[in-house]
């Protein structure tokens, strides 16, 4: 349920860069979502979809790319990944394991469109 | 027209978390230990709280802010016994650092030893969200069974301690202490674990004491950093 809160957040951070860059219509905006990040994919997809029409331009995209839950061994350093919530290195059984990545809402990039104002043409 | 990407790679709650590390880092050095209590609606959080205060009446200074979506309910309860604030979230599904900032401020940002922030009852949102706290305590009832852990694994996965409430109801339910614990401890192995009951208080002073200690050792950090 709080997917529409993290959304907004996320609306407002694109919206920010939207106007550094003097975008005039955002195209696409592509974000990270994992299996700890604590959203559903089809609740931030339609909040998105709900909240959206207020960047410039319209019809903005949302790529959403998830991601398996990473993380480091601190016992015997492998990279593994985490099924089903079982917090242990499959390598050594090591329960002392850093989570890398799978756990955040990232915002990847935004594919902006912006007016010309310096007279170069596009080719 | 022209097309630009731009890569950005940014946690979106960064800015949220750098607030709430702030917010951490200023009661650490006025030597606060903070809270984050977390559980479903009903496991005994508030009770939890009154039994705790009467505990340590005399030898913790505690204050408490407490959340929920409506009323001020549960800050009637305890204000007999301890400074606190309401948090009405007005339906929203958790607390945030901006509204803990805010009940801080209007307590009077008094120098607790201990400040409680008592979450919406919510096993899932409240885990995203940092809220400044040094410890994050998920409380887990005899009467909701005992497999909330692997159901709900961010909330244990990012919770510092276990308090398992009810305890005095055990013999009238089929909730398996030993198996709850397990899977909590497959989730998150480092967890302390304390075994409650409100109303008998039974365990209650173990709770307390782990307080103590664990506000000890902030203090002792903040000293020789």
């Amino acid at each position: 349920m709080h997917e529409f809160s993290l959304v907004k957040s996320l609306l407002r951070q694109v919206n920010e860069i939207a106007e550094q860059h003097g975008a005039t219509c955002v195209e696409e905006v592509k974000i990270e979502i994992g299996p700890l990040t604590g959203v559903e994919k089809i609740l931030v997809q339609e909040a998105f979809e709900l909240l959206s029409p207020d960047l410039p331009g319209s019809d903005c995209r949302l790529t959403i790319i998830e991601v398996p839950l990473q993380a480091i061994c601190n016992s015997c350093g492998k990279s593994i990944v985490v099924q089903n919530f079982q917090f242990q290195c499959t390598a050594c059984g090591s329960s002392n394991i850093r989570i890398t990545s799978g756990d955040a809402f990232r915002l990847l990039d935004v594919t902006i469109d912006t007016e010309l104002t310096t007279g170069v043409t596009e080719p | 027209m022209t097309k630009t990407t731009i890569r950005v790679n940014r946690d979106i709650q960064a800015e949220k978390r750098e607030r709430a590390a702030a917010f951490r880092e200023k009661l650490s050095r006025q030597g606060t230990l903070v809270l984050n209590l977390v559980s479903s609606p009903g496991t005994g959080k508030t009770a939890l709280l009154e039994a705790t205060a009467k505990e340590l009446k005399g030898r913790l200074r505690m204050g408490v802010l407490v959340g929920d979506l409506a009323t001020d309910r549960d800050a009637q309860r305890l204000a007999p016994l301890v400074p606190v604030e309401q948090l009405t979230t007005g339906g929203a599904c958790h607390l945030e650092i901006s509204l803990v900032e805010q009940g801080w401020q209007k307590l009077g940002e008094p120098e607790f030893d201990i400040l409680f922030i008592e979450n919406v009852g919510n096993l899932v949102c409240p885990a995203s969200h940092d809220l400044g706290e040094h410890l994050r305590v998920s409380l887990l009832s005899t009467t909701e069974g005992d497999d909330k852990p692997g159901k709900y694994p961010k909330m244990f996965r990012t919770s510092d301690t276990l308090v398992l409430t009810k305890i005095d109801l055990l013999p009238y339910l089929p909730f398996r202490v030993e198996a709850a614990i397990e899977d909590a401890r497959l989730i998150q192995p480092d967890l302390d674990i304390f075994h409650t009951s409100a109303i008998t208080t039974e365990g209650i002073p173990d709770w307390c004491e782990y307080l103590e200690q664990q506000r000890q050792k902030l203090v002792a950090s903040v000293q020789t950093s």
